[in-house]
This record gives C-alpha cells, structure tokens and sequence, in this order.
C-alpha cells in the first residue's frame, strides 16, 4: 500500500497556479487502503487558461493509483499538448477551450477503452478551463460528484453532469458546458470521500453538511478548502479512511 | 465485509430466450466475483440476452459497476451485434449512478414486472 500511496502522491502537482485576482486551493488525504483520487491545476499557454481537474477512479489499492496517473498524465499532456515544442497540440486549436476540453476527453477516454478496456477501469473527473482576464470556466462534469458554485451571497448552483465516466465506452462525446465567475465566486470541487467520510459510529459527513460549510464557512479558496479539510477531518476522527479526500477550489477576489 | 450474494438463475422465454440472474444482497469488491464468474460463465454459454434482476440488492458500490462493464464487453465481442443486457429494478441511487455514469446508453433499465421486463428483449 505504502507504493500506491508514493505513486499517487507522485502525480499531484507540486505547486499550484498563481494568478494575480485569483485564488486556487487543494487538499489531498489517502484512505488507508489508497483509492484512485486526483486532482490537478496547471497553466496553459502561459496564464491564457488555467487547467483544473478532480477525478476519482474506481477501485482501491496499487491498480487505482497505477490508473490514476494513467487518466491525469493523459489529460494533462492531451490539454497542454499545444505547449510543446510550439505544436498545434493534439487537444485543438490553441485558445479553444471548449475543443481543448472536448477533445483532451476524448482522448484519454478513447486510449483507456481501447487499450485498457479489458480492465473496465473508469474515472469519473470534473475538469474546467479558466479564462482568468474574462473569468469564464469552460468544463465537463465527466459522470463526477458536481462542484459547487458558491456566491457571497450563498451556493449558487451546482456544475452539473455533461458526459459519462472516462475510460469505458469508446466514441462516447463530452458536452462542454460554461459560466463566468464574478467577483467573490467561488467554485468548490470535490470526491465522495468528503461526502462518505464516516466517523467512528458510522454517520457519514454528507452533502448536506459540505453545503452548508460551503454556504457559511470562509470566503476564499484557500480559506474555504483549509476550514473543509478541518471539518471533515475532525468528523473522521480516529475512524477508518475508508476513501481519499480530495478537495480543490478556485475563487475570484471579492474586489476587482 | 459484506456477505456472500446470493444469486439465482432462471431462463425465460416471451419471443427471444432471456436468462435471467436475481441477486440478493450489498455488491462491493468483496463479493463482486460471484456475480461476475456466474455472469461470464453464462455468457460463455452462449447466453445472447441477459437481464439482472437488481430488485434484492441494497447497495452496489463501483465494483458492481466494473463488472456489469466487463459482462457487457463480453457480450459484445467486436462486430457483434443482436446481445442485449438490462438491469431490472435498481435502487434509486444505483438507477441515479446509472445516468450519471453513462451506463444507460449501452444497458437498458427496466422496472416492475418481470415477465414484462423480459418481453422487452
């Protein structure tokens, strides 16, 4: 377990995106026996766009680790494609972000089910593109839990389902969706193992709660994601890890 | 860790022979393999048309999932066409997993009667 444990923590990115107006956190714990959990933000074309990823992959243990650097190396290198050696990138044209979404999908999905598909190993991820300047996100809810946008006034919505799990059907399509963040938005992604994290008597944290956390907790990503981690943390006191907890957030500065 | 699933096979007849497995219990990956060996080795058989019959299980984690998939790719070996397999009466959050993970374009969902469940093959 201690080798899944190293792989996985191996492909979370070392650092994250810094961007003048804007603030991006994350939090990773591995479950006792590792899952599949990632998460990822990375620049694309300088800071023209921000990539940011949560995925989850089916299964635990060393196989969930080996896939889940599969699913975000393939994502990464597809998305960020354009940025080597000045090519015109294998995801689209630069600058696209729905063709650079799109098509990062496709390829990863397509190269898991054709290659692997005798695993039946999935991922369920959300993956967003950032236009920082406009504040657009372009994103694809790939069959994952679905994020949260969070205003100063409250939760505002959820990023709901555009596709199915990664990685089982080749030739399936990925409906790219959009919103623009406004000042003090927020947007807060996360697994199942915040949700399912159960305390020792077995109750589980729920969405109910994250929600409410979400809607009176900090403002700000880095204060927001810290407070969850806490919260979900303490719930799961002493308990077993039965899943990672993966959270990652992005918010838009209330003055702008 | 969930005990073993109990599982039973029947074979139907309303137009086109369907084999029908019923499932009683919680899938996860501790237990999964039952019903993954019952179901491949069915489908080895010959089995074209396959309807799991859901209505006894009360949780079925990402394991079961895995194993509808791979019992599905069996069925449907490259070019083949004509093999159908359906889920019958599923929980409420296994039917939700279903749409949100995509299965529902390659597996049929269907509740209620089972004879009319298997008039639909």
């Amino acid at each position: 377990m201690e080798i899944g444990r190293r792989i996985q923590a191996g492909f979370l990115p070392s650092r994250l995106p810094e961007i003048a107006g804007w603030d991006i956190a994350a939090y990773f714990r591995a479950a006792r026996d590792v899952g599949g959990d990632f998460y990822d933000a990375f620049e694309i074309d300088g800071q023209r766009h921000i990539g940011l990823i949560v995925g989850d992959v089916c299964d635990k243990g060393v196989g969930a680790a080996l896939f889940m650097t599969l699913f975000r190396s393939l994502l990464r290198a597809a998305a960020k494609s354009q940025d080597f050696r000045g090519g015109a990138g294998i995801a689209g044209a630069a600058g696209d972000p729905p063709a650079i979404l799109r098509n990062s999908l496709r390829f990863a999905n397509d190269y898991i089910a054709r290659t692997h598909g005798d695993t039946s190993m999935f991922a369920t991820l959300f993956f967003g593109l950032l236009d920082p300047v406009s504040g657009q996100l372009h994103y694809v809810n790939a069959g994952h839990e679905e994020p949260l946008l969070v205003g100063t006034g409250g939760v505002k919505g959820t990023l709901g389902n555009t596709g199915p799990a990664v990685g089982l059907f080749e030739g399936v399509d990925f409906a790219v969706a959009d919103l623009v963040l406004m000042p003090g938005d927020l947007v807060l992604a996360y697994t199942d193992g915040v949700t399912d994290a159960v305390d020792s008597g077995g109750t589980q944290f729920t969405a109910g709660r994250m929600r409410d956390f979400a809607a009176t907790g900090p403002r700000g990503a880095t204060g927001l994601v810290a407070g969850l981690a806490d919260a979900v943390e303490r719930h799961m006191d002493g308990a077993v890890r039965f899943d990672d907890v993966t959270i990652l957030s992005v918010s838009r500065s209330a003055r702008d | 860790m969930s005990k073993r699933l109990e599982i039973s096979v029947s074979r139907m007849e309303a137009g086109a022979p369907v084999t029908v497995l019923h499932v009683k219990g919680q899938i996860d990956a501790s237990n999964v393999a039952d019903l993954e060996t019952r179901a491949l080795d069915l489908v080895k058989s010959g089995t074209g048309n396959m309807l799991i019959d859901l209505g006894g299980v009360t949780f079925m984690s990402s394991a079961g999932f895995r194993t509808i998939h791979r019992v599905y790719q069996a069925m449907h070996p490259a070019g083949a066409k004509g093999q159908h397999l359906k889920l019958l009466d599923p929980s409420d959050e296994v039917k939700r997993l279903v749409k949100t993970l995509g299965f529902d374009k390659f597996v049929g969902v269907l509740s209620g009667d089972l004879r009319k469940a298997v008039e639909t093959f």
